[in-house]
């Protein structure tokens, strides 16, 4: 054996680390509420018009877990827990579970939902503990327009085709504003939206911890579904987004189908504290995944605007179009 | 109107004491090689007047009129008795000492000024010939490794170069390499440091009552100082180590007169590649220092060093289907320093530093994809560094044998380049992008200082001034540092100290506080960010046995320290477009303290010391766990060394160390919840926990041998010779269990989750060979 070869494989025997599980006396910690919350206003009423229809109704609703020691299994739903919702400092309602819609529904018609500026508190009682949380309704921005004229005109990434949009609305000036942009595809039928991954180059976006690139972390094919930003370099300006979101799977062949396709574009005002609970937990799933060796980040928690709980109650205010794409064929 | 009387009364009344003494004074050198010897102390029995070396070798001692024989001795070196001319007001007096091999014998002559009684405190200093006896990993000798095995002195993690002294940050050490600050010392991950051995003449690290030509950073100096070239003879030497493979050549240019050393290390196997992860990781150093004896007045020195680290992380691109990631990080610094060295007369000494010295940190991503359907290229560029230029003027000034004067001035223009991105994306279905982000900021930071050193034998006191003026475009900050080291000395070989200082420092480094590469950040004061202030009280009880041959310490302190920064949790520079202080906490305070006992056998085949440190570092942001106190990420409560050096004969030494410290603090979850099917780990607060305690046995060998050709030496360690699992971070994973489908078959089935600890070096033993001739 070379004289070399010894080298390496003493060194190898040094950098060969080695795990081994250990037992430390981690104290338990007393479960806590978590709060999966969003409310919203009713949509605006828009005439059908074309490529147009019907605004989507946004459900308010609540969902609560559990948290537990690291070391035990956290609940993903508590059904048995009451809620208390004020509006404006008055008690809107005291609400229970509802296992046909499999949430607590916050407001059970569109015409009690909430408009900007209104208050609202909550407050859950689960076995003698309780959390609480309160937000104000931001006030409404409108979409200017959406350009969907290149819709078709689609690149693959991977094994995604992606479209393009762009979405333009006036900042207000006098407030600071938190964004959350969104494509989503039909939920007609069940009353859900289902958000489509996004992306976008906006440095104003892109240059932000949270948004996941292949610049800041490994995981650039991360499962992002909206787009979060703030107005702090456009404050009280018009302002256009241009965005791409995945409108299907690339199967390697001649010819790309297009079905028919309904698309709903939504721009939200979001609170801050909804967009620092987003973005915190956004940032937190990217640096998880962190190779060591690389550089590990910070630890940090994910916000929460929940007292003595966790989770977020998340408040918005929000605009919407709906465009309707007729199916269509292209050859590559 | 106080304070400039006090700097008044500072920097004049000495003046009045110059006395009519007869003077000796000039420098002391190695006989062999004319390297003049930092610390050799020149003493006369009768009138029991001593004086030790500066850093360049240069002393000045004040005799009475009976003195008519004088003792010089030198680590290292044979002590030697010079009878004195018949003394006209004051001569000059180049002293040459022998080399010996092994350490200071016993002797039984004395200076009359024990260690114990110096007017310094918290002072270290390690020999390099016994730093190069130490235990080492990899066979890297390695000074950073010896003091951090010294007390109030933390590691930054297993077999790393950080240090952190007396809870301060790594930011917080002033590193000088020849009088000139570098940015960052790590080679190789932080595995050793960037001082080359064969090139370094003497260190010493201070770790409070620092001298008033000492600043710009909170916790500690390293004074690193390096050789100037053997003038009589040509000399090489080296080493190869399984990390890197270093020469060194040194010899005259003018007999007797001017001399070079070039010392350059590289890493000739690609470690990282060999083992199979894909790290590409190379690095090299070059020193180089000329030395010129223009005359008995002068001398000049000109130091050049180079170092730079990059490492490659490929991935991707095997096929022209395939797209391909590069990742590029590389860091260094570049440092060119002039210096001259003038006596006016045998009382005055001055030297007189210009410098330039650069760090830089470039992280490059390449992202490019070629395929039949798409065409991409993406290239992102951070880069980040400081640059200094500048000036320092430094008078010495012997007045008599009681009363010593400092002066001096400095002045630095910084260059900040805190965050310059480049980014650009072309493509086929991608809009092309350009843009680049340019944060370059100048400063100009300008220091004046004076200080006074009273001997009266039963106290001694230093007292001094720092003043510090930092400007960056419209801002100024005006500072002034008071200095005192006092020491009061009974019963002939105790001596009880005490210290106070302050520091102010104007640039502030980011780094992740992960285990990872580095990436430092070098950060100016700004308007938002004001300079960091640090105000440290030391209180000391020395005692010295067999006339030094033993010397027990007790040394307290607390440090309180502020406007301190870093990263708020989960931030990066990475992509930053905004201004870098909005991704930091500011305002941060510190708060740290410690006991610190230390016995050293100084003399002896077999040497060495042994250390107990209680310390607590404690860190406090209003917006960081909910403002709460937590402690700083290398608080060690308790830490304990040994060290022992064992000269078996002139050509065979062993050592051994050992050290024991309590487990460093690390942000364990404590808390688990599901948010719309995330898991998310929660923690109460920062550093919640310690992992387990750390400790660790080396040992090494050397064996040196006389060849015709030269000398070699063969160096055998053994790192964690009790093979010690010691923990170096902790993570959660879930286990998993196979268990049968139903239909024959098995899935894994997610388990309990549990808790790991990682271990990195385990028993270890090294080899590496030197060679001198």
């Amino acid at each position: 054996m070379k004289e070399s070869n010894y080298f390496i494989i003493l060194l190898y025997l040094a950098l060969l680390s080695c795990s081994k599980e250990i037992e430390i006396d981690l104290e338990k910690v007393e479960p806590r509420l978590v709060v999966r919350s969003e409310i919203t206003n009713k949509p605006d009423t828009v005439a059908p018009g074309p490529g147009t229809i019907f605004p989507q109704y946004i459900p308010a609703k609540l969902e609560l877990g559990l948290s537990s020691s690291v070391t035990d299994d956290p609940t993903e739903n508590i059904v048995d827990a009451k809620v208390v919702l004020k509006k404006n400092n008055f008690v809107y309602d005291t609400i229970y579970y509802n296992s046909t819609k499999e949430y607590y529904e916050l407001f059970e018609t569109p015409d009690d939902l909430p408009e900007p500026g209104d208050d609202l508190s909550l407050e859950v009682i689960y076995n003698n503990e309780k959390v609480s949380s309160s937000a104000k309704m931001p006030s409404k921005v409108d979409i200017i327009s959406i350009d969907t004229s290149i819709y078709y005109s689609h690149y693959i990434e991977g094994t995604g085709m992606f479209s393009e949009g762009t979405l333009t609305f006036q900042d207000p000036g006098s407030e600071e504003n938190y964004y959350e942009l969104m494509v989503c595809s039909s939920g007609l039928y069940n009353g859900e939206l289902n958000p489509l991954r996004i992306k976008t180059d906006e440095t104003f976006i892109t240059g932000e911890k949270h948004y996941p690139s292949e610049i800041n972390t490994n995981q650039y094919v991360f499962d992002q579904k909206s787009l979060l930003f703030t107005d702090k370099t456009f404050n009280g300006e018009k302002k256009s987004v241009r965005f791409y979101f995945i409108i299907g799977g690339y199967k390697h062949s001649n010819t790309i189908d297009f079905g028919h396709k309904t698309r709903i574009y939504l721009l939200r005002n979001v609170t801050k504290e909804y967009y620092m609970f987003k973005t915190s937990k956004r940032t937190y799933l990217l640096n998880s995944g962190e190779n060591f060796l690389m550089g590990a980040s910070e630890p940090q928690n994910v916000y929460t605007n929940i007292k003595d709980g966790l989770g977020s109650f998340g408040v918005y205010t929000h605009d919407q179009e709906i465009y309707f794409f007729p199916k269509r064929t292209i050859q590559l | 109107m106080p304070r400039t009387l006090f700097i008044s009364i500072v920097i004049c009344l000495p003046l009045s004491l110059f006395g009519q003494q007869k003077i000796i004074s000039g420098y002391l050198y190695d006989k062999s090689s004319n390297e003049s010897i930092i610390e050799g102390v020149i003493f006369s029995i009768p009138s029991k007047n001593g004086v030790t070396t500066n850093e360049y070798g240069y002393y000045s001692l004040r005799l009475d009129s009976l003195d008519s024989i004088i003792i010089v001795r030198a680590y290292g070196y044979s002590d030697t008795m010079i009878s004195l001319p018949k003394l006209k007001r004051g001569i000059s007096l180049n002293i040459y000492l022998k080399p010996k091999i092994t350490s200071f014998e016993e002797i039984d002559i004395y200076s009359g000024k024990m260690k114990v009684r110096e007017d310094e405190m918290g002072v270290m200093s390690i020999p390099m010939k016994d730093v190069k006896r130490m235990p080492n990993l990899f066979g890297e000798v390695d000074i950073i490794k010896s003091y951090q095995m010294t007390p109030g002195v933390q590691s930054g993690g297993e077999g790393s170069s950080d240090y952190y002294v007396r809870g301060g940050g790594a930011e917080q050490n002033l590193m000088l390499l020849d009088d000139v600050p570098l940015y960052n010392i790590s080679h190789f991950g932080g595995f050793f440091s960037v001082f080359n051995s064969d090139i370094i003449k003497n260190t010493k690290l201070i770790k409070s009552g620092f001298p008033s030509q000492y600043g710009g950073r909170l916790s500690s100096v390293l004074d690193v100082r390096s050789k100037e070239g053997n003038s009589k003879e040509l000399i090489a030497q080296g080493a190869v180590g399984l990390l890197s493979t270093r020469l060194a050549v040194e010899g005259p240019i003018v007999k007797n007169k001017a001399s070079f050393i070039v010392s350059g290390r590289i890493n000739p196997i690609p470690v990282f590649r060999l083992i199979g992860n894909g790290l590409n990781y190379h690095f090299n150093d070059l020193n180089a220092k000329v030395n010129w004896d223009v005359s008995d007045n002068d001398k000049l020195f000109l130091s050049f060093y180079r170092g730079r680290d990059k490492v490659k992380d490929k991935s991707g691109g095997e096929t022209d289907n395939t797209p391909s990631l590069k990742n590029t990080l590389s860091w260094g610094n570049t440092m060119v320093a002039f210096r001259w060295n003038h006596k006016f007369g045998s009382r005055v000494f001055s030297n007189m530093t210009l410098y330039n010295t650069n760090y830089s940190y470039i992280e490059e991503f390449e992202f490019k994809e070629d395929t039949d359907t798409s065409k991409r290229n993406i290239y992102n560029e951070l880069f980040t560094g400081v640059r200094d230029v500048g000036f320092k003027y430094h008078l010495s000034l012997f007045l008599n044998s009681k009363i010593d004067l400092n002066l001096g001035v400095n002045s630095v223009f910084h260059r900040f380049t805190p965050n310059d991105i480049y980014y650009e994306q072309t493509g086929s279905d991608i809009e092309n992008i350009s843009r680049s982000n340019n944060t370059k900021m100048d400063a100009l930071e300008n220091i004046a200082y004076s200080e006074i050193n009273i001997d009266l034998g039963w106290l001694s006191v230093k007292g001094g001034v720092r003043y510090s003026n930092y400007i960056l475009d419209s801002l100024t900050y005006n500072n002034f540092e008071p200095r005192l080291v006092s020491s009061f000395n009974f019963f002939e070989s105790w001596s009880l100290k005490y210290s106070y200082t302050v520091m102010n420092q104007y640039i502030h480094l980011l780094a992740y506080s992960g285990t990872g590469l580095p990436s430092d950040y070098w950060m100016p004061t700004n308007s938002e960010v004001p300079p960091s202030k640090g105000l440290q009280h030391s209180i000391g009880l020395y005692k010295s046995l067999n006339k030094d041959k033993y010397i027990l310490s007790l040394e307290g302190y607390l440090k309180n320290t502020n406007n301190i920064i870093q990263f708020k949790p989960g931030e990066t520079l990475i992509g930053q477009v905004g201004s870098w202080d909005e991704t930091v906490e500011k305002n941060g305070k510190n708060r740290s303290y410690g006991l610190e006992f230390m016995a050293q056998k100084k003399r002896g085949d077999l040497h060495g010391w042994i250390s107990a440190t209680y310390s607590r570092s404690l860190l406090q942001f209003d917006n960081l766990n909910e403002g709460r106190v937590f402690p700083f990420k290398y608080d060690r409560p308790l830490s304990i060394n040994v060290v022992a050096i064992y000269d078996l004969n002139d050509n065979v030494n062993f050592s051994l160390t050992w050290q024991y410290g309590s487990g460093y603090p690390i942000t364990l979850a404590d808390e688990i919840y599901i948010h719309n099917g995330d898991y998310i780990f929660h923690y109460d607060d920062i550093n919640n926990t310690r992992m387990r305690d750390y400790h660790r046995l080396d040992v090494s060998f050397n064996h040196t041998k006389e060849k015709k050709w030269g000398e070699r030496t063969w160096t055998i360690s053994i790192f964690n010779l009790y093979n010690r699992k010691n923990p170096y971070y902790y993570y959660y994973e879930h286990e998993y269990e196979n268990v049968s489908d139903g239909k024959g078959g098995a899935e894994a089935v997610k388990g309990d989750l549990k808790l790991y600890q990682r271990s990195l070096f385990n028993f270890f033993p090294s080899f590496s060979y030197s060679f001198k001739f």
